[in-house]
């Protein structure tokens, strides 16, 4: 028997869940909400370190565990955010639980967003729903460190007003950068756009100069954004996304979220289209 | 180390020894059911010779059911323990070659990624393999057409062959020296390096297919229409996945008992609709077809891509066991062989 | 010859436009085993073959494939009761099933042949010689008797032809009387001996594929909620996998055998649902792919049935 020591044992014991507590819920939507951890062990709670674009497995003990990304921005320290959409088991006992309540979280897992390439350029974020958590990660770290970075634009969409995530964040995000919301169906106090992401997109038309385009959303979504990204000149290397697959282990070894001979869990979840370009058409 | 021959009455006092100093791990008998490989005790008598059906090896290494960690809640606090196996030394005996090979596979996933497999590790660190070739050849083998047999010898410390009353022994490495160190073994004969000689070529030209090397994993087609032919006819069992030596797929529970939870894995197989069912209801494998073809793509195409080698041994399990006589033989010939043909023209 | 009975009547059906596919046996890729082939050009009914190796129930498929439209299935004496009881379940329409029965002496278990003097890799065919089976390799002919070779749930079986059928192929053959199904070990410890069996699933669930009474869209040990079974291959959790698929099959199962023949690790859970047919014969005169009783056995209480609560053996 082994006790877990006071370092992150993800890297040699790579199933072994680290207890956190949730210090504080977010009501985001009607069916999401964003929980913030913090780990009981005070070294891992100093030393932790991550990456936009990675991805944790947090467990509900007994339950079992469920694959989020990290929502938070590193540069935010102390503590790790994830964003849950109750749909099964899991995520249905992270939503009973309140705050205070102990997870596992094994993390971080995956690679990232290359944003040490992208010191200079240009950012363009479109997401939908959910997706936008993935993106934050990115968006407030980006943001944390503007100088890094030319434009900053982001297009959010949901299908209602209620169904926009991150709220609290919007006049960060549009007052350090620029912040464009759309919905599929307004209600009457929506002063907003009204429409899809894809089509919103379209009449922006941002210029693909010396930027990198980060999307993530449903399937759906991505399958009418692509067409739209190519039409206004953006090429395979400048589009990025992360990857959804059904992940066990999250450490390369329990063989269900593969894509071809690529790993979701170990060479994904961010690949840019180019990579995905290259892939067999599985998802 | 020179090779030696081993007398079949005298394997009884060589185990003896071996227990020891190592933890033996051999095919135990279970009636009429295939014998699996277990740490052996004082009086087992493991079939050492090849000659009956046996669970692939890898049940050992992968367990099928293996607790990961146990987590405490008792008392306020949430404790959690990772239960490591045991640090000792073992050996496997009497796994077919292709089997010991199919370790090797495990070695690559297991092993040689990011992230080592702390358990299987354990297991396979301070472990010794000795393989044999059996007198008789299984109908089902088709070892030769996955790989070049003659390298897989590397992977075993010693190989046994079966030469009747008494095994040949083959030693590989120094590991496999130290572990026949003071066996009661004799010299070898010109006669017994020809009967070794002669069940090896026998061995390399079990069930040979009609393609060979690069055809096996690079003619395999994602829309080859074979893929539906099997997905029309596959039942969707595990079994194939489930008596593979290669197959490693595994899920993880948790099972609650008290305040204590134990997270456990166990077998899953890319055969199985919820395998890659997601919480939402999306699932990128929704049909058989993709399923069928996800298995000996997986197989033969990505584990080659990503390591080099091939993910089958030609054990021939799934031959044997197919509820619906699905043949992987059979499948590669019409995947592989075909546009080998049309090289040979060209 | 029956083969060839059943490729005409095959191709009848297909050129008549009356079946959009006949399910049979195909030549397997050895010759002691077939495979299921699924015909839908009459040009391809040569495909379909008839030996002592045609094993699978390939009821299994009407499930899937007779839902919309008709099909053709040859089918074995007891393959007929496998459709006969998923026609009372209402999950195939007797409209939507043109049977081509097959009578038949019994079939042969494949691994049975290894123990006998011939090489299963040198065979070329399998025929019945009467009570005998005819091995043929390229050199020898040997003779092996039914008794060593009948599957294990043909030998007790009296279902010699098909009890309904579109077509009827063949007559019925007694292959050997007087066998008895044999089970060593089951008639002294019963726990200990199934829970000698069950320790060696693996949970593969070939057992549950391949019977055409499993048609559950979803298993009751597929469920996450509730969860009544784990996943893990251990005694106990696959104890309750077999006894809950055993209750399921009572009054359904029609002793096929095929869970016995695919199981890789020689569980025979096809005696424990045997089992409890025997009790609801004895009890309620039910027999399981019966043609005459006109509901499932757990669908028809009468006031008088046997409460089981207060059966006294």
């Amino acid at each position: 028997m082994i006790e877990t020591t006071h370092e992150n044992p993800i890297t040699t014991l790579p199933y072994t869940p680290m207890p956190a507590v949730v210090t504080k819920i977010i009501t985001e939507t009607w069916d999401t909400k964003t929980f913030r951890a913090e780990f009981t062990d005070e070294a891992l709670k100093e030393n932790f370190t991550y990456e936009p674009g990675q991805f944790q497995q947090v467990s509900v003990f007994g339950v079992g565990e469920c694959t989020f990304c990290l929502t938070s921005s590193p540069t935010r320290k102390g503590y790790i955010e994830f964003s849950v959409k109750k749909v099964g088991s899991v995520t249905s006992a992270l939503h009973s639980m309140t705050e205070g309540g102990v997870v596992g979280i094994r993390a971080p897992l995956g690679n990232y967003l290359p944003y040490h390439e992208w010191k200079g350029k240009n950012l363009l974020f479109a997401g939908g729903g959910i997706g936008m958590a993935p993106m934050r990660a990115l968006l407030n770290f980006c943001l944390d460190n503007r100088d890094d970075y030319g434009d900053i634009t982001t297009i959010y969409g949901a299908r209602t007003p209620g169904d926009l995530c991150f709220k609290y964040e919007y006049e960060e995000w549009d007052s350090k950068g620029k912040l464009h919301l759309t919905v599929d169906a307004g209600e009457d106090d929506w002063k907003g756009h009204v429409g899809h992401v894809p089509g919103y997109l379209k009449e922006l038309a941002p210029s693909p100069e010396n930027t990198i385009a980060i999307t993530c959303g449903p399937p759906i979504m991505i399958k009418f954004i692509l067409p739209e990204f190519a039409n206004l000149g953006f090429k395979p290397e400048q589009i990025y996304t992360t990857l959804e697959m059904k992940m066990k282990c999250g450490v390369g070894k329990c063989g269900r979220c593969n894509i071809g001979s690529k790993l979701v869990c170990l060479d994904g979840p961010v690949f840019s289209l180019a990579e995905i370009d290259e892939l067999p058409p599985e998802f | 180390m020179a090779d030696k021959l081993i007398g079949k009455d005298k394997i009884g006092d060589f185990l003896k020894a071996l227990m020891s100093k190592y933890t033996v791990v051999a095919p135990i008998e279970r009636g009429d059911a295939p014998a699996e490989f277990q740490e052996i005790a004082d009086g087992d008598t493991p079939v050492l010779d090849g000659s009956k059906n046996m669970m692939p090896p890898k049940d050992y290494l992968l367990p099928r059911h293996e607790v990961l960690v146990k987590i405490d809640m008792s008392g306020g606090e949430t404790k959690v323990e990772t239960p490591l196996p045991e640090d000792k030394p073992r050996v496997i005996m009497g796994a077919w070659l292709p089997d010991a090979q199919g370790i090797q596979v495990l070695d690559r996933v297991f092993l040689d990624r990011k992230f080592i497999d702390p358990y299987y590790a354990r297991r396979r660190e301070n472990l010794a393999l000795v393989a044999v070739i059996p007198a008789e050849m299984r109908w089902s083998w088709f070892c030769g057409s996955v790989d070049d047999v003659d390298t897989w010898k590397a992977g075993v410390d010693a190989l046994m062959y079966d030469l009747g009353d008494k095994f040949y022994v083959e030693v590989n490495s120094d590991k496999g020296a130290a572990l026949l160190e003071g066996a009661p073994m004799s010299v070898v004969s010109d006669v017994d390096v020809a009967a070794k000689d002669k069940l090896w070529t026998e061995f390399k030209n079990t069930g040979l297919l009609p393609f060979a090397g690069k055809a096996l994993y690079e003619n395999l087609a994602w829309d080859d229409p074979v893929w539906g032919e099997i997905a029309d006819k596959c039942i969707a069992c595990g079994m194939c996945s489930y008596m593979c030596p290669t197959c490693t797929c595994f899920d993880i529970q948790d099972e609650t008992c008290g305040n204590c939870v134990e997270r456990y894995r166990c077998r899953d197989t890319c055969q199985f609709e919820d395998f890659t069912l997601m919480g939402h209801g999306h699932n990128p494998r929704s049909t058989q077809l993709p399923r069928s073809r996800q298995r000996l793509l997986h197989k033969f195409r990505y584990q080659h891509e990503q390591f080099g080698v091939v993910g089958c041994t030609g054990c021939g399990r799934c031959v044997e066991l197919c509820p619906v006589n699905v043949d992987i033989r059979e499948v590669l010939c019409r995947t592989c062989a075909e546009p080998m043909e049309q090289a040979a023209e060209n | 010859m029956i083969q060839d009975t059943i490729r005409q009547e095959a191709k009848k059906a297909l050129e008549s436009g009356e079946v959009r596919m006949v399910i049979g046996w195909g030549a397997g890729s050895v010759p002691f085993k077939t495979t299921p082939v699924f015909v839908d050009n009459p040009q391809d009914t040569d495909k379909l073959i008839w030996n002592p190796a045609c094993t699978n129930n390939l009821a299994v498929y009407l499930t899937k494939l007779a839902r919309d439209g008709k099909v053709g299935i040859v089918a074995k004496p007891c393959d007929v009761r496998s459709i006969v009881t998923l026609i009372r379940e209402k999950q195939v329409k007797r409209e939507n099933v043109f049977i081509i029965g097959v009578g038949c002496g019994g079939v042969v278990d494949a691994t049975s042949l290894q123990n006998g003097d011939v090489k299963l890799r040198e065979i070329t065919s399998l025929e019945w010689d009467g009570g005998d089976l005819l091995v043929t390799t390229e050199t020898t002919k040997t003779k092996l008797s039914a008794a060593a070779v009948l599957r294990e749930q043909c030998k007790e079986c009296d279902d010699r032809t098909p009890s309904v059928s579109d077509v009827s192929i063949g007559e019925a053959v007694v292959r050997a009387s007087d066998l008895k199904i044999e089970i060593p070990g089951l008639s002294e410890d019963r726990q200990k001996y199934w829970a000698e069996q069950f320790s060696r699933c693996i949970r593969c669930y070939a057992c549950r594929q391949v019977c055409p009474a499993c048609y559950c869209e979803t298993c009751f040990c597929d469920r996450i909620e509730p969860k009544w079974t784990a996943k893990k291959a251990t005694t106990d959790e696959a104890w309750m996998f077999h006894a809950t698929r055993a209750m399921h099959l009572v009054g359904r199962c029609i002793s096929c055998g095929e869970c016995e023949r695919v199981c890789p690790v020689g569980i025979p859970a096809v005696e424990l649902a045997r089992e409890l047919n025997a009790i609801a014969k004895e009890r309620y005169g039910f027999e399981a792919g019966d043609p005459q009783a006109d509901k499932p056995l757990l669908g028809n209480y009468q006031e008088n049935d046997v409460d089981p609560a207060h059966h006294s053996e």
